[in-house]
């Protein structure tokens, strides 16, 4: 059995229609019925108190002149009241013991008078009322009517009343039952349509549904805003759909973006690699020009005197064949050759010299491997190949290093650094033959070697300090400067020597870097 | 009040006419009772006291005949008393109309006016006749034994029948004399005349 709340609607309303009329009827019924009771118990008593009364009247004479006929005649009045059964007039002298006078017997007495009725008194049992009243001349108490009443008749009435009601009750609830369910449908059925078309809007998710409209009451602005709602949610469903659209839209530009970006970054990386490179040749093409300016000259005097030599030699040939070679001649030749070879020798010699050192530089340059190095020894030989852009200014470099150290490391990786920085210091610290003094000072300090590079030149404002390292950050472009030296000097420093780099510079205070690197890189 | 009178017996020797009737119910109850013998004349003259006595509440005599409104409500007994003390053993104490009830015993016309009820003895059923006509037009309500009673004048009178007391009332007269007889007494009559010769 179901609850009652979980009925369907048109069965409560149902049973809440017809219950209430029920009831109501009920109330009413019980109402009415009590009243009838009270009434027609009341009635009853009265009437009954009528008749005795005018009994008792009427019988005075009869009891005073002691005429029992008479009292009998009044008494048969009473055959037109059935239901009063027995009535007794008893006399009444002083104290003694009450006597039958008079009495009537009605159908369905069946018992007579009393022996010793009680004065005056009144009690009402199942199916009998008996009363019992004084007769009286004036206040003189002259003898006592006693009656019985049938109260069948009285029960009957109720009995009838209740039969009615009962019926009123059947009948009323049955047409409670009928009109509810037809009222119902009014109710139960518009909102059941709805409930329905609810369920199949969620099923089906078909927001284009409506609802025929319904009457003008409740159900029907439910019915009316139920259809609102679903337009209203069409509408949202359908900004929706074009948002998602348009999200989806702008997601695959954003990716799309996204991926140029990634190709531009890739180019640019690629272009910064490439300027790196084209860099790192630009310092080779330096150091190729500072060797071939620093080879000139061995090689120059090595030709002078070779050609000397050469002309000489023709010339001594020449004074042979003619037989004009003379002793002296021969001797002065000899003195000439010996010089000239000398001088050709001491100059290639230098010439493979410096070929050497400047190999070595550019080895190390280009092909980025690890060796072990003398530090200070290295440091010298990458300031030999900047010595041709140093002779043109009036700076002095001074290396302060230990001779004996020896790092194990990338050493084209710190040739590049210096030269970086040092061409930083000619190219931007210094006015056009102004004289200063660069300062590479190396120590040592817990297996870690710091190279602290100085300048006194004019140095730089917080917010290049700042910027420095960034790369295409440049003072000068446009006039020479790419905006990426320092930059690759914190990458070398960074990430292939696995150091660290940082710098201090003060206007008018010159700039100092100092980088901190491992005496020995692993890997 | 309900005393059946099956034990009367006449009293005197003018109630001769009487005496034939009540003597076989006298001679059943001798078989039974001694006792009731020496009851017996003051039973029927007992009853007869109470109807004295009950005919003041049944008859209303006009205002102006007392004196005051507490006047006393006066029974008179001319000539022979058959009652003795019953009669005021009776209305001892009681009252009709807020008049107290009082008894007079009177021997001569002058003393009947002021009386309301004159019950006249065995004594004066020779002078009956001139007591009648001496009262005529007066509220003054007249009771007797005597048989001829209302065809004299008289008001009510006093008979027994199957053994009880009963009376005839002449209602003519009680209403020429101004009293209002209640219906209830005359339904109890056994015969009421409205006629002066009935």
């Amino acid at each position: 059995m179901l609850k009652f709340r979980d009925q369907p609607i048109r069965r409560k309303l149902v049973v809440a229609i017809v219950g209430t009329s029920g009831l109501a009827v009920l109330l009413a019924s019980t109402a009415f019925i009590s009243y009838q009771w009270v009434s027609t118990r009341d009635a009853t008593l009265g009437n009954l108190e009528a008749a005795m009364s005018i009994i008792g009247s009427n019988s005075t004479a009869a009891l005073s002149f002691n005429d029992a006929v008479a009292a009998e005649q009044t008494l048969s009045a009473l055959k037109v009241k059935p239901a009063i059964h027995l009535a007794c007039i008893y006399t009444q002298t002083g104290n003694q013991t009450p006597e039958v006078f008079a009495q009537y017997h009605g159908d369905g007495d069946e018992h007579g008078c009393p022996v010793r009725p009680q004065p005056d008194s009144l009690s009402m049992m199942q199916s009998l009322l008996t009363r019992s009243m004084p007769i009286k001349i004036d206040d003189d108490v002259i003898g006592t009517l006693y009656l019985e009443r049938d109260l069948r008749d009285f029960w009957q009435a109720i009995n009838s009343y209740l039969a009615v009601v009962a019926m009123a009750i059947g009948l009323s609830m049955l047409m409670a039952f009928a009109i509810s369910t037809l009222l119902q449908r009014f109710i139960a059925a518009p909102i059941l349509s709805l409930s329905d078309l609810a369920e199949e809007v969620s099923s089906s998710k078909n927001y284009s549904l409506r609802l025929a409209e319904g009457n003008a009451d409740e159900v029907g602005n439910l019915i009316g805003n139920f259809n609102s709602m679903l337009s209203q949610i069409g509408i949202r469903d359908q900004a929706l759909e074009q948002a998602k659209a348009e999200l989806e839209e702008r997601v695959k530009e954003i990716k799309k973006t996204n991926s140029e970006l990634q190709t531009t970054l890739e180019r640019l990386r690629l272009t910064q690699e490439q300027l790196v490179q084209t860099e790192k040749m630009a310092s080779l093409g330096g150091l190729v020009a500072g060797i071939a300016h620093e080879i000139n000259t061995p090689v120059g005097v090595g030709v002078t005197a070779a050609s000397t030599l050469h002309a000489k030699t023709a010339a001594l040939n020449e004074e042979y064949a003619a037989n004009k070679l003379t002793n002296s001649g021969l001797h002065r030749y000899i003195e000439l050759a010996t010089q000239s070879a000398e001088i050709i020798l001491s100059n290639l010699n230098r010439a493979a010299e410096l070929i050497q050192s400047f190999k070595q530089v550019a080895v190390d340059q280009s092909s980025s491997e690890k060796r072990q190095f003398p530090v200070k020894h290295y440091l010298n030989e990458v300031l030999l190949s900047l010595r041709p852009k140093l002779k043109k200014t009036k700076l002095n470099v001074v290396i302060d290093c230990d001779d004996e150290l020896v790092m194990h490391s990338y050493p084209g990786a710190l040739a590049q650094i210096m030269t970086n920085l040092i061409m930083n210091s000619l190219n931007h610290a210094y006015e056009q033959d102004e004289s200063g003094t660069l300062t590479i000072a190396v120590t040592v300090k817990e297996d870690k070697i710091h190279l602290v590079y100085s300048d006194d030149g004019k140095g730089m404002p917080p917010d290049h300090v700042k910027r420095v390292f960034d790369p295409f950050f440049t003072t000068k472009r446009g006039a020479g400067g790419s905006g990426l030296g320092m930059h690759i000097v914190f990458n070398l420093v960074t990430q292939q020597l696995g150091g660290t780099v940082s710098l201090q510079s003060e206007v008018g205070k010159g700039t100092s870097v100092e980088i901190v690197v491992p005496g020995r890189v692993e890997s | 009040m309900a005393i059946r009178l099956s034990l009367s017996r006449p009293h005197g020797s003018r109630r001769a006419r009487l005496a034939s009737f009540w003597r076989p119910l006298v001679a059943i109850v001798l078989l039974f009772s001694s006792q009731t013998l020496l009851a017996e004349t003051s039973l029927e003259y007992r009853v007869k006291a109470a109807f004295l006595y009950n005919f003041t509440k049944f008859v209303e005599w006009p205002p102006e005949s007392y004196a005051s409104p507490d006047a006393p409500l006066e029974i008179c007994v001319f000539g022979s008393d058959p009652f003795g003390l019953t009669l005021d053993d009776t209305v001892r104490g009681k009252s009709a109309n807020s008049h107290l009830l009082s008894i007079r015993r009177i021997n001569r016309q002058s003393e009947m006016p002021g009386c309301k009820v004159i019950y006249f003895g065995d004594s004066e059923d020779s002078r009956l006749r001139s007591h009648i006509s001496e009262l005529e037009g007066l509220p003054i309500l007249t009771v007797s034994d005597a048989p001829d009673f209302l065809e004299l004048g008289g008001m009510i009178r006093f008979l027994i029948i199957d053994g009880k007391v009963r009376f005839n009332v002449n209602h003519r007269l009680t209403n020429m004399a101004r009293l209002t007889v209640s219906s209830k007494l005359l339904s109890v009559a056994n015969r009421v005349v409205n006629g002066s010769d009935s």
